[in-house]
């Protein structure tokens, strides 16, 4: 049991938390988000210089080779600066599928993914079906698929890789509330014939490796918004004294920590179960995971909102916008309701036998 | 970053499970399991069991008398007494007055009550609370008068668990009353509960149980080698009681134990499944926060605020089981039972005690510093709100 960065993991952090920092204060993420597609090229092209692109994939596939804790910490600074660049979507959730389920030919689809040239997006509500050799059907809230020139549309187990430009396709761009874009997709007998397809499981496995980035995401925003109250609670001052010297407000503050702690587990968790080779197991555990990010990212959200008073409603205060943004990533990927249930239907953790007996 | 345990943990905590599957009396694991409290008897021969092991003191180093655990080791140990269940060994005896011996009593004192202590030959009580001094536990005012080799105890004590049972008691006493703080003048007496003067009270609580007991102490003579530590110096004692043996205070696995009962009542009652996943994936998660605190605390030493995170968080989630173990047995478990009721059919869940447990839990975020107090402490001392 170690719960330590090594040094590479240390200095990753600090390089990424350094960027983020200098790149992305409230007034730089407005600007990128006024740009044409939503987010900043220049800081896309950041991320690539750094490496951040290749991070999780495996060195024949010609990435890094790193893994959930290096993931994890990348989530939490995009979290704390409120990134709207299309990571999750391209490099966590697309790219993970391509590189599960993409087999030999994964190497090659992942080169411009990882360079930032293309931009792909994992269709994780899709209902289609394949009639011949054509797919029909529709999906929505597609992550990035806004700007998106690939899509991964989930089929069955596996998945489909079709380029945004595909014949019968049809995108419907948007954007969203709490930063990034996505799109709804309708697929109106798009033929298959040159479409590749994704291994079985690709799918799945990439989802829990975009749930594990959003409880580190989460995580960064939470403890951001945290942060951000206490030290709103130390210098605003009403009656005539610091709000933070009343007790209902240091007890709610509190309770927020006590909430960010089990946020952080759960993405600590998730980093160390995406080496989980039991499929079963991972599965309860990012059920458990998404489950506690969505429950307590509302509780720090609205109460990090309700300490700081009416500034915390507006635009221009980052409270805000870390609000928006928890609410949503509580929603993405499936929210705590659907986790569950799944995790009931997984049986939980604990089974009805006596502890003994095991 | 890892969060399995090693080889030799993992072995350790096969080998804690085997000793308890044969050595803990059937009786006492039924009682155990079905919620019900055992007799001092079956308390006393398992915590005499656990002893003959070397296991009945968790947190005592191996020179005095202790496993010498390591932290983790402790936390595997209690894990599984928790969720086989087991009896906790008397607590009072090894994770208060124990430690509190091993550092601050004399040698005299440790000869006399150390080897006493962890086999119970000797229960000790608690005698810290007053019927006005609760959370503000330093405003006592139980008195004690130095009279030649002996102090003059006077006072009223609440609260004292399990002190029908006991035999001694470590009590907090002022000793000066007119030290310039109300801290400064108290002092850790150990008080002989067979002493003239000696009134023990049981008060019945919402549970139906006698748990918890007044102790009147009416010029009580208290030989001066019962102080410990320094006379008036008895607050640093109380402060390091409070903050040591913090492991396992979230009491994971008993929380577990409910979740297990909760699964067998309900059946395929959806409902009460979905309500179970909230609860587990929220203590999942604390297992992982109890082990980050746990991998941090062994890279320390001295009370670790975080603590209070486990206890804040570690309380709510058993409270929220102890309700869900309720609802899930439904109007039945309304009918008033007791302890001493025969125990049932092996394969039958036990209702007569959801109700009492459920009503005496919501103690837990009462005793052992309140939720309130926890929240304060982690205001201040994480948070530096002032």
């Amino acid at each position: 049991m170690d719960f330590e960065l090594s040094d590479d993991q240390r200095m990753l952090k600090d390089s990424v938390e350094r960027l983020i920092s200098d790149r992305y204060g409230l007034e730089q993420r407005l600007r990128y988000q006024s740009e044409p597609c939503g987010w900043s090229k220049a800081i896309w092209n950041d991320f690539v210089e750094l490496g951040l692109t290749m991070l999780p994939f495996s060195e024949e596939h010609g990435g890094l080779g790193l893994g959930g804790v290096e993931t994890m910490i990348v989530g939490e600074a995009f979290g704390r600066g409120l990134v709207v660049e299309p990571y999750l979507c391209s490099i966590v959730l697309a790219g993970e599928a391509i590189a599960q389920g993409g087999g030999e030919g994964a190497g090659d689809l992942l080169g411009p993914i990882m360079g930032g040239e293309i931009i792909a997006a994992l269709a994780d509500r899709a209902e289609v079906v394949t009639e011949g050799s054509t797919l029909s059907g529709s999906a929505t809230v597609v992550l990035g698929g806004d700007t998106a020139q690939l899509f991964v549309i989930p089929e069955g187990e596996g998945a489909w890789l079709l380029p945004a430009d595909a014949r019968g396709l049809a995108v419907r761009p948007y954007r969203l509330h709490g930063g990034g874009g996505a799109a709804d997709l309708s697929l109106d007998s798009v033929p298959l014939e040159d479409a590749q397809r994704l291994a079985d499981g690709a799918v799945a496995r990439a989802i829990e490796c975009g749930i594990g980035f959003l409880a580190a995401e989460a995580t960064g925003a939470m403890q951001a918004a945290l942060d951000g109250t206490v030290e709103y609670l130390k210098t605003r001052e009403q009656f005539g004294k610091p709000i933070g010297s009343n007790q209902a407000l240091q007890h709610k503050a509190a309770e927020m920590l006590v909430e960010v702690e089990q946020a952080r587990s759960a993405a600590i968790y998730a980093a160390i179960l995406s080496n989980e080779p039991d499929a079963a197991e991972r599965a309860r555990g990012m059920a458990a995971v998404k489950a506690v990010i969505g429950k307590t990212g509302r509780f720090v959200a609205q109460n990090a909102v309700q300490l700081h008073g009416g500034i915390g409603v507006s635009e221009e205060h980052i409270v805000s916008h870390y609000f928006r943004r928890l609410t949503a990533i509580g929603m993405l990927l499936g929210g705590t309701d659907m986790q569950l249930k799944r995790l009931a239907e997984l049986g939980g953790f604990t089974g009805p036998e006596d502890h003994l007996a095991a | 970053m890892d969060l399995s345990f090693t080889a030799e943990e993992e072995a350790f905590r096969k080998e804690v499970r085997s000793f308890i599957r044969e050595n803990l009396d059937p009786v006492t694991h039924r009682k155990v399991a079905d919620g019900r409290i055992p007799s001092k008897d079956e308390i006393v021969a398992w915590q005499r069991t656990l002893n003959a092991r070397g296991w009945a003191t968790p947190s005592w180093p191996k020179d005095a008398g202790g496993p010498g655990f390591s932290a983790v080791e402790r936390y595997i140990f209690l894990d599984e007494l928790h969720q086989a269940p087991a009896p906790e060994p008397v607590s009072f005896n090894v994770s208060m007055i124990g430690p509190v011996l091993i550092q601050f009593g004399t040698d005299a004192q440790k000869d006399r009550f150390l080897t006493k202590t962890a086999n119970n030959d000797i229960w000790w009580a608690q005698g810290f609370s007053e019927p006005n001094a609760g959370s503000d536990l330093a405003a006592l005012r139980t008195s004690a008068r130095r009279e030649g080799d002996h102090f003059v105890v006077s006072g009223h004590k609440i609260w004292q668990g399990m002190a029908h049972h006991a035999d001694w008691m470590f009590t907090l006493v002022r000793t000066d009353p007119s030290a310039p703080k109300k801290q400064m003048g108290i002092s850790f007496l150990l008080i002989d509960l067979r002493l003239p003067g000696v009134t023990i009270r049981p008060i019945i609580t919402a549970d139906g149980r006698h748990e918890v007991n007044e102790v009147f102490l009416d010029e009580v003579k208290v030989p001066v080698d019962c102080l410990v530590g320094e006379e008036n110096k008895g607050w640093d004692v109380t402060k390091f009681l409070l903050s040591n043996e913090r492991t396992g205070i979230a009491r994971i696995g008993m929380t577990k134990h409910l979740i297990r009962r909760i699964k067998r009542l309900a059946g395929d009652d959806q409902a009460v499944m979905r309500k179970a996943a909230a609860i587990e994936a929220e203590l999942k998660i604390l297992e992982i926060t109890q082990l980050r605190i746990l991998d941090a605390q062994r890279k320390m030493t001295g009370p670790d605020p975080r603590s209070s995170v486990l206890k804040l968080k570690g309380v709510e989630l058993r409270q929220a089981a102890s309700e869900l173990l309720l609802e899930a047995a439904g109007g039945q478990a309304l009918e008033e039972r007791t302890d001493e009721d025969p125990l049932g059919p092996e394969n039958e869940e036990w209702l007569g005690t959801i109700m009492p447990n459920y009503s005496i839990l919501r103690a837990a975020s009462i005793y052992g510093g309140s939720s309130e107090v926890q929240k304060t402490i982690v205001a201040k001392t994480l948070l530096g709100l002032n």
